[in-house]
């Protein structure tokens, strides 16, 4: 009884302890399941949904020498606000956006991905994505990971300010070969 | 001649001592526990589990938390207050009153000190009020009603003896 009594004259000790101990734990969970973008290859998807862990653990199973993780972040336009979406390595973006992202992209230099029998988007004569997703045929790589949009084409594009692109570690060519191969 | 026996004895101030010490190594022990569990579980995380090891590790960390924040609250800090309060009753001066004792239901708190009891004390008409830590109420039970001489330091009582002790 005396116990229970204890308890109940400090329950506020009990629920400011139970808030501190989530805020302060999930800070930390933020800092171990993250790290600095040089060992880290992260990509944006945007399409409707995403398995976003599923993807990432796939995707992390040959990891590139140097890489620690693979970041898969579902795309939205909040992250426009917080500079994430700058600092990324790869895009799977919408066919009906391409043109406006293009000035973002690299060209696709030493990515092996004429295995996957896609097709590239070409513009100025670069090649500056390469398609994942055919609407009109229903045809593509990662299916099982990305719902993409009926009707809508997607394509994988490379951060032309990524660290990690040909003249870098080449992570991210190895990544976006490694999403490619995913049937 | 009946004598006043004192509530604390030097025993039981030892007896305090080395409660103070065991609820020292109750909290630092469960923080240290605490704080041993989350580590390992960080560092069982994979990106696989990230999510389940994060609701473990704040489970463990709020239970372990409560755990050792209870032993502080109401273990150490509670046996620290009697143990200064029983240093106190054997250093203060006493005085000693007689009359026909009375253990009553009322308690009170004071902030970072002991738990006290209220006991009345009926002499020719003449009620005292007088105050004892309540973990001390059972040594006094078997005076209830009766006719006793208690010794008092600081307006606690810290002795008590037959009608006739001290005389």
């Amino acid at each position: 009884m005396r116990v229970l009594k204890n308890i109940v004259t400090q329950l506020h000790r009990w629920v400011f302890w139970a808030l501190l101990s989530a805020v302060f734990w999930a800070w930390i969970f933020t800092l171990l399941t993250d790290t600095v973008p040089a060992k880290k290859v992260t990509l944006f998807v945007q399409t409707e949904d995403c398995r976003t862990e599923e993807l990432a653990l796939r995707l992390e199973e040959e990891l590139p020498p140097g890489i620690k993780m693979v970041k898969v972040h579902p795309f939205s336009y909040m992250l426009f606000d917080n500079g994430e979406l700058q600092t990324a390595d790869l895009y799977v973006v919408r066919g009906s956006e391409m043109e406006s992202l293009l000035p973002d992209f690299a060209p696709l230099d030493g990515l092996d991905w004429s295995g996957a029998g896609l097709e590239p988007y070409v513009a100025e004569g670069r090649t500056l994505g390469v398609k994942i997703w055919d609407a009109a045929s229903g045809t593509g790589a990662a299916e099982d990971y990305l719902g993409y949009e009926p009707g809508e084409d997607y394509y994988l594009c490379m951060n032309a300010d990524s660290l990690h692109l040909g003249s870098g570690d080449g992570a991210a060519l190895r990544i976006a070969e490694a999403l490619l191969k995913i049937g | 001649m009946e004598t006043i026996r004192d509530l604390y004895s030097p025993e039981d101030i030892s007896r305090l001592q080395r409660k103070i010490k065991r609820e020292w190594v109750w909290v630092l022990g469960g923080a240290g526990l605490t704080l041993a569990l989350c580590v390992a579980l960080c560092c069982r995380t994979t990106t696989a589990n990230w999510r389940q090891m994060e609701l473990a590790v704040i489970a463990v960390s709020t239970l372990g938390g409560w755990f050792t924040i209870y032993r502080r609250l109401f273990g150490l800090a509670e046996s620290r207050h009697e143990l200064q309060h029983a240093e106190y009753l054997r250093n203060e001066p006493r005085t000693q009153l007689r009359g026909r004792l009375g253990v009553t239901k009322e308690k009170l708190r004071i902030k970072n000190s002991i738990r006290i009891r209220i006991l009345t004390l009926e002499d020719g008409g003449q009620i005292r009020r007088l105050k004892v830590n309540e973990n001390r109420v059972k040594a006094l039970k078997e005076w209830d009603g009766k006719p006793v001489t208690v010794s008092l330091a600081g307006g606690y009582v810290a002795g008590i003896g037959g009608s006739d002790a001290g005389t």
